[in-house]
């Protein structure tokens, strides 16, 4: 492990050290100016759409996405743009034009609130808890994985890692709340444009260009596979490096995980509940997936130099894994000042990850469990410092879940199990309950438990030999198509044997009678700022895009 | 909808407005973005500038803290002539007006046991933006209870 330690000197440190001040600057600041509990967990919606839109595409922009993209850059090469143009664009134009008008109009607070208005109050609650439970879960991961980077890079042990990368992230939400949660995140995803870009572009002088970059994959490999995106992917004759036809790319990756991600995903949604309006809500996931598209450029082009750069990267060694490509070529090409920066950007984006987790899970806890169903009616104040509270508990919580990850040999493998358990059964209930008026309040509880049990039950079939579903990756994603499926049958079923809600109640929270849109509105109609035009934009440029890298 | 408590919140918001408009130009994140780029930008300038061959030969032949140096100090000014020309307590007060009140317009009134706690909400929601004062406005705190 030594010989992949950094050559860290003071300029490194300081550049840290600025970072850490700054961090805690926001914290501090914030608090004087935090007074209400909606401050706290919503910013107060009064955030304009470009900066809730640059918090929405930030939250997503943690490490384990620019780490684990890069992998896969290097693992499966330009076949990993799907995992944007196919999974994440048309997944936030839809967050955007259809789902916000219920989010926003509804005036919940959190993706399970609407759950209770939608349906009821046990769904609400189970919602609630297994929401909480995700949310604490990916916190930890993400302290896990920066520990691991920590150790990797400047040999801290992994325990010293957790736990300073914790103390920060719990001084930064307590004191400031979603304002400084958000605001760092912002920060974050500057600084790891600021290190990705000149590292991309190193790394590309050194090969000779993008040119030079695919004679060297071509020589490597003998053929060009890393280089195309659809070829070899006719279903029943798959000869691709992802190993999947289009069926599973467009269906289960484009589908149910990018869009139950993406719109359910409440660190996500909560960005946008943050805007001042609904109109800025809405653009709040269309601006954002204008950096969306071009995020490969900075994750797979730099996944294709380190394959071709670093020896013996995806072999045996450990320290060789796929998942340290970025790593890697920053000890292969940076100079200490940027190899501080670079060290910022990913710790930075580790701690943003951890500290959006963590601040989802404490409005969930304070506003969707504890105010409703244990201490109502208490004074603004009350629910102020419950929330701080709960802050300080899911840190410590995931501290403690940190060690569960340590148990997983790839920390992706983890995070997609997570995702078929917690977002693919709730995502099947979330468009069957817009678009279906009928659909009753016990159909959203019955069919989020079947579902959650069919993920759980596919991947401990596995485990206890049951059946065989390939990869753990693999496995994970037909878990999520399982609770799917499970969860739209058991929901249709039920309906059919409960009462539906008064119509009269669905006001604003169902399809056809959602807020009235936008475009109506005499200052919407500047064109670049209409949803529609927004959204058109940002489709038609990816398909450009993945007609040019086919 | 009382009107009492109408005009109590107006009163509240107007006090609170001065407070919101300095925690949003002290917030404005495009000041953080600012002055952490030029500081850095310079840091990395002053590392540039003393690269030794060695630095430079690792990165390919570029001399990468000079320009990314020079860029994060472009990006940096650039984020603090924008943040100081158009403050965010100016462009909250201004931008897009009318567009809060919209949300609900037009929709007939809920009824029923939900409506009641979406009822607060709602009347925030339907009075013009200038009441609302400011950054901070909305509902007042605990209003969700219906």
């Amino acid at each position: 492990m030594d010989e992949l330690r950094l050559d860290v000197n003071f300029v490194d440190y300081l550049i840290l050290a600025i970072y850490f001040v700054a961090v805690l600057g926001i914290g501090f600041a914030a608090k004087r100016y935090i007074k209400t509990s909606l401050d706290y967990f919503l910013s107060g919606r009064s955030l304009p759409a470009w900066i809730t839109g640059l918090a929405f595409i930030s939250a997503n922009l943690g490490a384990l996405e620019i780490l684990g993209m890069a992998a896969n850059g290097a693992q499966f090469g330009v076949y990993t743009v799907h995992y944007y143009w196919i999974g994440a664009i048309p997944a936030m134009v839809f967050l955007g034009i259809v789902m916000m008008p219920f989010y926003y109009g509804s005036r919940v607070r959190s993706v399970p609130e609407y759950l209770r208005l939608r349906f009821n109050k046990p769904t609400h609650v189970f919602n609630s808890l297994s929401f909480a439970l995700a949310t604490v879960l990916i916190a930890g991961v993400n302290l896990y994985a920066l520990a691991l980077v920590l150790k990797l890079l400047l040999g801290w042990p992994i325990l010293l890692g957790i736990v300073v990368s914790a103390a920060i992230v719990l001084v930064y939400i307590t004191l400031g709340g979603l304002s400084s949660a958000i605001y760092n995140e912002v920060l974050q995803f500057f600084i790891i444009l600021a290190a990705l870009v000149p590292l991309t572009i190193v790394g590309l002088v050194d090969v000779g260009g993008w040119d030079g970059l695919k004679d060297r994959v071509v020589e490597m490999q003998g053929n060009d596979a890393l280089l195309q995106s659809w070829d070899g992917t006719a279903p029943g004759a798959v000869d691709n490096p992802l190993g999947a036809s289009w069926i599973p790319i467009v269906f289960g990756l484009g589908f149910v995980l990018s869009f139950g991600y993406w719109t359910t995903n409440f660190a996500e949604v909560q960005r946008a509940l943050s805007a001042k309006s609904l109109g800025a809500a809405r653009r709040t996931p269309l601006i954002g997936a204008y950096p969306k598209i071009f995020i490969p450029a900075i994750t797979v082009i730099p996944g294709l130099i380190a394959l071709v750069t670093i020896k013996g990267l995806g072999g045996d060694d450990p320290n060789m894994e796929y998942n340290n490509a970025i790593p890697l070529l920053m000890n292969e090409y940076l100079p200490n000042g940027m190899l501080g920066l670079a060290l910022v950007g990913l710790i930075a984006a580790f701690m943003a990850g951890v500290a959006a987790n963590v601040s989802a899970f404490n409005t969930v806890v304070t506003y969707d469990l504890w105010e409703p169903y244990v201490k109502s009616d208490q004074s603004d104040d009350y629910y102020l410092n419950f929330g701080r509270i709960a802050t300080v508990a899911g840190i410590l919580i995931g501290i403690a879940t940190a060690l569960i990850a340590s148990g997983y040999n790839n920390i992706m493998d983890y995070i997609q199990l997570l995702f078929s358990f917690f977002n693919a059964p709730l995502f099947a209930t979330f468009i069957i309950g817009m678009f279906w008026k009928r659909m009753t309040p016990w159909a959203g509880f019955f069919g989020l438990i079947a579902g959650t049990l069919a993920a759980v039950i596919a991947h401990y079939g596995v485990q206890w030999g049951w059946w065989d579903l390939g990869s753990d990756q693999a496995a994970a994603f037909w878990g999520a198509i399982a609770a799917f499926v499970v969860d739209a049958i058991v929901s249709v079923a039920v309906t059919f044997v409960t009462r539906p809600k008064p119509v009269e109640e669905l006001q604003n929270l169902v399809y056809g009678m959602a807020a009235v849109d936008d475009d109506e509105d005499p200052s919407e109609r500047v064109w670049y700022r209409r949803p529609y035009t927004l959204a058109a934009g940002a489709l038609g440029l990816t398909a450009i895009l993945s007609f040019i890298f086919a | 909808m009382p009107d009492d408590k109408f005009i109590a919140e107006s009163e509240k918001a107007e006090q609170e407005a001065h407070r919101n408009a300095r925690a949003a130009n002290l917030f404005d994140v495009r000041r953080f973005i600012g002055g952490l780029f030029v500081l850095y930008g310079l840091i990395l300038l002053v590392m540039g500038i003393g690269a030794s061959d060695a630095d430079v030969d690792k990165a390919a032949g570029v001399n990468v803290n000079l320009w990314t140096g020079l860029a994060m100090l472009l990006v940096g000014a650039f984020f603090l002539a924008w943040a100081f020309t158009r403050p965010l307590s100016k462009e909250l007060g201004e931008d897009e007006p009318g567009e809060g009140d919209r949300t609900v317009k037009g929709a007939p009134a809920p009824v029923g046991a939900d409506a009641a706690a979406l009822r607060g909400s709602q009347t925030t929601s339907r009075r013009p933006r200038r009441d609302r004062g400011g950054p901070g406005g909305g509902r007042p705190p605990g209003s969700e209870q219906g």
